[in-house]
């Protein structure tokens, strides 16, 4: 099985995070966000790693990682998309962004759909690679994916 | 009708760095404020008719008040999970103003006698995290937060990103994944009662309610009653997505016509089209139809007669052109991504209304589809831990009830 440590940079900010919680199990979120930053994705490694350093059972945070929808078990693509499909965005267009996505196949580019990001003022909107853009349209999509060189 | 409390500074370029905000008088009034007793600031609280702006509107101090009962360590936990769709205003807050927040946040501690704080923040909100994080360093180094600060009281801050779970905006299940489990709302005890954070009593506000609290302190009940109405005190950033020609966070004091905020803040239905219906406060509160919007004020009272509830503020407007069974079967689908499992109404209801409105959309419902999707949002309604049902139940039917015409349009026989 391979293994898992942090990263210097991380164990400070491990050793950070210690001190601004009255219980080790509150780093539960903090820590599963290290390893994911790291590594990109989190797996059986990791989480026995944190099992050990936060002194709670595997199931706990392997229950825990599976609850929330932004923890991932697989590598991502290096660019991904999260489109928002909650209805403001629906009502503005976001099916257009949709259509012209299913023309990308590149396997560099994973696209999502997920619920509301709050972003309702600039629908249709997606993130990529976690960064907010707001107001698209498959004109502007398909210029912010050149930049991205896909 | 606009008004500026808790949005006054957010037009002001660099206004979420330190300088910047000190130069508008971010932290001036601190510590001459915290030379008072609690409990008389507290009445300031009480007395300034401060409602919950995340979506509930209960009286903030009557939740403060509770926090006194227990011993100390007390924590303050803001409320950044900002997930309900059509709502997108505490993150103007946070990137806009952030001081202003964390300001709040040392305000509400000294009052509720906490020195610990928390912000929990939804993953999604990366950038204006990272803003926040800046700010709240800013203010370590400056001498506004740790435990030796410049007006003698320590108030520590920190920042916790949530990972992608809307039921974590409810209270007990942020508690829950701020203690590091799965976001599942906690069973809620028939006497009033604060949240508990590993036992300890837990103040849990909404990151506008938190962001209105200097004003108040600094000016006095009277000024922030001075708006809005005798029972709905005050301001809201209320706001306008959808079919709108300007959307956005606009702040305006309660009470103000809904048609009115339309056209004066958003400039209108988009394109000069006709408005069809309003969802008044974030998706969770039952839809409006045109002739309901224009009877209707922003305030809790007016939106509560007409059937619905103000809830966070956050409109969607939606035109003559929107098909309501598809915009419906929108909203079911996000119920169903957002359900936490724990409740069985919740977690099978969800889905099988949302696989109802498919056959709808197809045009192959049945009589019996209609009385079916009626019957599961009874079930769903009063018989769970949280709101999550209940809200979603109030959805359908406040679908069903408006627009029942294009409901039954799209049953087999008369299709």
């Amino acid at each position: 099985m391979s293994s898992f440590v942090f990263t210097p940079e991380n164990e400070t900010a491990f050793a950070a995070l210690l001190t601004r919680y009255p219980q080790k199990k509150a780093l539960t979120l903090p820590a599963l966000w290290l390893v994911q930053k790291q590594q990109g994705h989190l797996d059986e490694a990791s989480l026995e790693y944190l099992s050990d350093r936060l002194e709670l059972p595997y199931m706990h945070l392997y229950s825990v990682a599976t609850f929330y929808t932004m923890f991932r078990f697989d590598a991502p693509a290096p660019v991904t998309i999260e489109v928002c499909r909650t209805l403001s965005c629906e009502l503005c267009g976001k099916e257009a962004l949709m259509e012209y996505l299913k023309t990308r196949t590149d396997e560099r580019v994973e696209i999502i759909e997920v619920e509301c990001l709050g972003s309702c003022g600039g629908a249709p909107m997606a993130a990529i690679n976690g960064t907010y853009h707001e107001n698209l349209t498959p004109e502007r999509l398909d210029a912010l994916l050149k930049e991205l060189g896909c | 009708m606009l008004a500026r409390i808790v949005s006054t500074h957010f037009d002001v370029p660099g206004m979420s760095t330190l300088p910047v905000a000190k130069e508008h008088g971010a932290y001036e009034r601190i510590a001459g404020t915290i030379k008072r007793d609690p409990m008389e600031l507290h009445g300031i609280i009480c007395d300034s008719g401060l409602r919950g702006k995340g979506g509930g509107g209960a009286p903030a101090a009557g939740k403060w008040e509770l926090m006194y009962h227990y011993d100390a360590p007390r924590y303050v936990i803001v409320n950044a999970d900002e997930s309900e769709p059509g709502t997108f205003k505490d993150r103007q807050i946070i990137s806009k103003d952030p001081h202003l927040l964390i300001e709040g946040i040392i305000l509400t501690c000294y009052t509720v006698g906490a020195h610990d704080a928390y912000i929990y923040i939804r993953g999604e909100y990366r950038e204006f995290a990272d803003v926040l994080q800046t700010a709240i360093d800013e203010a370590y180094a400056d001498g506004w937060l740790g435990s030796d600060t410049r007006y003698g009281y320590g108030v520590e801050l920190t920042l916790h990103r949530g990972a992608g779970a809307y039921i974590c905006g409810e209270k007990s299940a942020l508690v829950e994944s701020l203690e590091g489990n799965r976001g599942h709302p906690r069973l809620k005890p028939h006497n009033p009662s604060p949240e508990f954070y590993f036992g300890q009593a837990a103040l849990v506000n909404n990151v506008e309610t938190i962001a209105s609290v200097p004003y108040i302190l600094y000016n006095g009940a009277e000024a922030y009653r001075s708006y809005g109405t005798e029972q709905s005190p005050g301001t809201l950033l209320f706001a306008l997505s959808g079919h709108v020609e300007r959307p956005g966070v606009y702040e305006a004091a309660f009470g103000t016509p809904m048609l009115e905020y339309l056209e004066t803040a958003g400039g209108g239905v988009k394109n000069g089209k006709k408005l069809k219906a309003i969802i008044p406060g974030g998706a969770s509160t039952p839809v409006l139809t045109a002739e309901e919007a224009a009877q209707a004020t922003l305030d809790y009272e007016s939106l509560k007669s007409l059937g619905s509830s103000l809830g966070t503020g956050g409109m969607i407007v939606m035109d003559e052109t929107t098909d309501m069974v598809k915009a419906l079967k929108n909203l079911l689908r996000f119920y169903h991504h957002e359900s936490c499992g724990q409740c069985t109404p919740c977690r099978e209801g969800t889905g099988w209304t949302e696989r109802l409105l498919d056959r709808f959309i197809a045009k192959e419902a049945t009589e019996e589809d209609l009385e079916t999707l009626r019957s599961v949002s009874r079930t769903m309604n009063g018989k769970t831990i949280c709101v999550f049902a209940p809200a979603a139940s109030g959805v359908i039917d406040g679908f069903l009830k408006r627009f029942e015409d294009e409901f039954r349009a799209c049953i087999k026989e008369n299709a």
